[in-house]
């Protein structure tokens, strides 16, 4: 890939995928401090992985791939669990629905509540990515995805309804 | 009563404030301009880097500048393979750190690198520490005989360097304990 092709492809991941990679940010980071500095470190190391980006595995995945391994294996100060994440502090465009905003909160206080690992499972399976790709970017077994996401559901409607 | 679907269709529908994304996009393309994105990887192989010079360029000054000091010959000797080992192990942490690439491994593998290679320079520092004690001995030894302020100089900046060392490895200790949660939730 040429130096600019890579900016070009850098360009375009920024334009169309800038929101699904701050999505993951929001998630990993307890602050707006914290998520700014996991956007930047995850935007730097797919700069860096664009390199040696061939096409091999969908776009969408192989973001995924990056922004997890970075979020989950970054620094960063007060790693503490926050399960009081506020939908103001972590997003949004239009709260002009009630409802919708108040699902959005019910999403973020339930995912806050899961580890790093469930986390990222939750989210892809959000995405409506398959097995199979998730199963590309943690390096877990397709059938333990299954059951992991299948656990984690279970989890998600037990903590919804406490 | 909470529904799957529901959290699904939020997930979708949600989109970071366009507002600040935009501003940080902007900065980002700003800085592939001037080729200066740089992630904490790259920060860390410039301090490795840096170190790995200034052990090479201590080797020679240790023999012109502290001679002037008249500090004996061993110690001076002591110190230059000191600084000789510090220069190969930065190198090789170096060379480490620059195998990683977290755009390419799955999350398992990612987590098992970085563990790894923090896992490695913890015992080297711990090594490394090891090392330095009886050269620094030697040297304030060499200071107390030689130059009072000197001394004086030395102790207060060992002291600062070890809290904020001290610091610096109980955050790396809770990093490392981090992610061998995740591991071992990957592996379960």
């Amino acid at each position: 890939m040429t130096d600019t092709e890579r900016k070009r492809l850098f360009d375009s991941i920024l334009n169309d995928y800038g929101n699904m990679v701050a999505k993951v940010c929001y998630m990993y980071g307890t602050n707006d401090e914290q998520r700014k500095d996991l956007y930047q470190e995850c935007m730097a190391n797919v700069w860096q992985g664009l390199k040696g980006f061939k096409g091999e595995s969908k776009l969408s995945t192989w973001l995924y791939r990056a922004c997890i391994n970075t979020c989950i294996t970054c620094y960063r100060h007060n790693r503490r669990h926050d399960d009081t994440l506020s939908i103001d502090e972590a997003q949004t465009v239009s709260q002009s629905e009630d409802n919708r905003v108040q699902n959005l909160e019910e999403m973020y206080r339930l995912i806050s509540r899961l580890n790093s690992i469930e986390k990222a499972l939750i989210m892809m399976w959000l995405d409506e990515k398959s097995y199979d790709e998730i199963s590309e970017v943690t390096g877990m077994r397709r059938n333990t995805v299954a059951s992991r996401l299948k656990r984690i559901k279970d989890k998600l409607i037990k903590l919804g309804n406490s | 009563m909470i529904e799957l679907e529901d959290l699904k269709k939020s997930w979708q529908s949600q989109s970071a404030r366009i507002d600040r994304l935009e501003a940080e996009n902007a900065r980002l393309r700003r800085n592939i301009e001037g080729s200066r994105i740089n992630g904490s990887r790259a920060k860390l192989l410039r301090t490795y880097r840096v170190l790995c010079i200034v052990a090479l360029f201590m080797l020679p000054s240790c023999f012109f500048s502290l001679k002037q000091l008249d500090i004996p010959q061993y110690v001076v000797t002591i110190f230059a393979l000191f600084f000789a080992q510090a220069a190969l192990v930065n190198f090789y942490v170096y060379m480490r750190i620059k195998e990683i690439d977290l755009t390419h491994v799955s999350v398992k593998e990612a987590l098992e690198m970085v563990i790894s290679i923090t896992k490695l320079r913890q015992r080297l520092r711990i090594v490394e520490i090891v090392l330095a004690l009886p050269v620094i001995i030697l040297f304030f030894l060499s200071l107390y005989h030689s130059n009072s302020y000197g001394l004086i100089g030395a102790v207060v900046g060992g002291v600062t360097g070890g809290i904020i060392g001290l610091r610096k490895e109980f955050e790396i200790r809770a990093l490392l304990r981090s992610m061998q949660a995740d591991l071992e939730d990957l592996l379960e």
